[in-house]
């Protein structure tokens, strides 16, 4: 009669808290993360209205008012060209935002497909995968994207490929290691003496236990995205330089500055540093969330 | 520990065949035909064919890439289109002006990352440690450029105190003075992201060895503090910082690439924009695989570098 009464009671809801809720939970305790992520929500907000909200086209060209400081016709100033600088932002924030999404979508696959599998099954073919990953590590990067893009046409989907083919490796590597561990679990035991073939063990035992560190290397992985869009476009390699994105505006910024033009180069820049900034800390939060 | 050097200059060497192999298909992918670039759009396509012929362009790929490699090892790198200068001299002629460039810049970064990390650690959650991480969280997710850009601006263009671009003045004497006045504001940019990176790990690895039961002792004995921060705490806290610098030499010959053009510095970083404007493959190329060959041997070395700083470490063997 007393061990009865210690057992919960027959109807007791048995639903234990999922990880995701957990994970969640922490994420909203902490504060610096929550009001980048509010930020980082209105950033995309801005994109996404930027037909409805910018004042001007973004390629409407005012001969007349040409590289004008901050004035209430045109809040943010003119470019050289006589564009207005916030409705480019505004449109330039869709570009960048795109080429940085898309291409940190690419990188997590390759470097989550990649590194479970080099994980799970070992042998060669991790060995040939944790090699090219420690090789590609320890080549200047920046230098072979610049090469590669010269022969390519320019098209925003090249400038996505290019940086997804290229940012993949630190996830790969995280990705592995967690697997590695992972595989050598009781549970996967079980699944394996059950006869579930290595695609199922790792689509629907693996993936979901690494989806932590996925997330947010995924989050990290995204500022850097957009600052390496921010650079190559900068140097004229990247989004094609007449589509409004924030790295082009800084090529025009570049002139601007020596010419004293201030605003030419601060608002788009200041946009990349906040977005970038706000990404961060979103990706920092979630990591103290996931890893406590 | 000869076994494990063997090991890595092999890898390196792997590496490179792997990143050569890469830049020979680029180099064949690469729209144009170098015969009708070379000669002009007169020659028939029979004139052509034979000029193809004569330069090796018609055999199989294999044969054509182990012929380039053959002359590639013997640091051949072939012409500039451009000019028609061997690709070796040019890079040789850029390379002095990127050494200096990342070498001061590595400086920099190691000498203000570490001291403000260690300040920030003697104080953890004080306003001065959290203005500190605040800092390098920002400047971690600022792109560097811009932050060159605004510097331009304020101390070129308004205050007029340093150049803008290029590594020397025009007119007037080149001084070691003038280089480094020229120096100042690319170096000080392209340190700011590792310079960032150190003080985060600098100040982490720090606050953890200043807890522990040791350093306690060392301040029961009396030891004056700086003594206790620097001989005992940081000597341990620095060892995971020395192999953060093995990583930080691709990054900044990487970022330099951005720095350079910015500057209008006449390195290697703004070597690569130009070839790859004017599509000069060669050059693009030769800059490819000898920076990435480069960059691999610094890496190396600042690997052996830790294993003398720290006797403990030993590569190769499991402790």
């Amino acid at each position: 009669m007393k061990a009865r009464a210690l057992l919960p009671r027959p109807d007791a809801p048995l639903k234990a808290e999922s990880p995701w809720v957990r994970t969640g939970r922490a994420f909203a305790r902490h504060r610096t993360a929550l009001l980048a992520g509010v930020v980082l929500g209105t950033v995309v907000l801005l994109a996404l209205l930027a037909p409805i909200l910018a004042p001007y086209p973004p390629d409407y060209i005012d001969l007349t008012a040409r590289a004008r400081p901050p004035s209430p016709e045109h809040p943010l100033g003119t470019d050289r060209l006589g564009r207005d600088i916030a409705s480019r932002l505004l449109f330039g924030a869709r570009v960048s935002l795109f080429v940085a999404a898309t291409a940190v979508l690419l990188a997590t696959f390759l470097g989550t497909v990649l590194g479970m599998v080099a994980g799970y099954f070992g042998g060669w073919v991790d060995a040939v995968l944790a090699r090219t990953v420690d090789a590609l590590l320890s080549l200047p990067t920046f230098f072979i994207l610049v090469a590669v893009q010269s022969i390519l046409p320019p098209s925003v989907w090249n400038v996505v490929g290019i940086i997804g083919l290229t940012t993949w490796l630190g996830l790969a590597r995280i990705v592995r290691g967690q697997v590695l561990s992972l595989r050598e679990r009781e549970f996967i035991l079980a699944a394996r003496a059950l006869g579930a073939p290595a695609g199922r063990i790792i689509a629907r035992h693996l993936l979901p236990n690494v989806a932590g560190p996925v997330v947010v290397f995924t989050t990290l992985g995204m500022a850097d995205a957009i600052l390496i869009e921010a650079a190559l476009s900068f140097l004229g390699l990247g989004v094609p330089p007449f589509e409004a994105s924030w790295g082009n505006m800084l090529t025009d910024g570049q002139v601007a500055a020596l010419s004293g033009a201030w605003w030419i180069p601060l608002f788009p820049g200041l946009l990349v540093l906040i977005t970038a900034l706000a990404v961060n800390l979103v990706g920092d939060g979630l990591q103290q969330a996931v890893f406590r | 520990m000869t076994g494990y050097l063997i090991a890595r200059v092999g890898q390196g060497l792997f590496v490179l065949l792997v990143v050569s192999i890469l830049a020979f298909g680029l180099l064949h992918l690469a729209p144009g035909d170098p015969a009708a670039l070379l000669y002009g759009p007169d020659l028939s396509a029979d004139e052509l064919k034979a000029i193809r012929t004569a330069w090796g362009l018609e055999d199989p790929l294999p044969i054509q890439y182990f012929r380039w490699l053959s002359r590639f090892v013997q640091l051949d790198f072939g012409r500039s289109f451009s000019d028609g200068r061997p690709v070796r001299e040019v890079i040789l002629e850029r390379l002095p002006a990127t050494l200096y460039l990342t070498a001061s810049a590595l400086t920099i970064a190691l000498g203000v990352g570490i001291t403000v990390g260690i300040i920030s650690a003697l104080r953890p959650l004080s306003w001065l440690d959290y203005a500190v991480t605040t800092l390098s969280t920002v400047l971690y997710s600022a792109p560097n450029f811009w932050l060159g850009l605004i510097l331009v601006l304020v101390f070129s263009v308004w205050l007029g105190w340093l150049p803008s671009a290029g590594m020397q003045s025009v007119r007037g004497p080149t001084s070691p003075g003038d280089l480094l006045s020229h120096l100042v504001l690319p170096a000080f940019v392209l340190s700011l992201r590792e310079m960032a990176s150190l003080i985060r790990y600098t100040r982490a690895g720090m606050v953890d060895v200043l807890a522990q039961d040791y350093i306690r002792l060392a301040r029961a004995k009396g030891l004056p503090e700086y003594q206790v921060v620097l001989d005992h705490a940081f000597r341990n806290a620095a060892l995971p910082v020395i192999t953060l610098i093995g990583l930080f030499i691709p990054r900044l010959v990487g970022g330099s690439v951005v720095v350079e053009t910015l500057f209008s510095w006449p390195g290697l970083g703004r070597l690569v924009v130009e070839a790859a404007f004017a599509r000069n493959y060669p050059v693009l190329m030769g800059e490819v695989v000898l920076v990435g060959a480069l960059v691999i041997l610094g890496s190396l070395l600042a690997d052996l570098a830790y294993a003398v700083a720290d006797p403990r470490i030993r590569y190769g063997k499991s402790r």
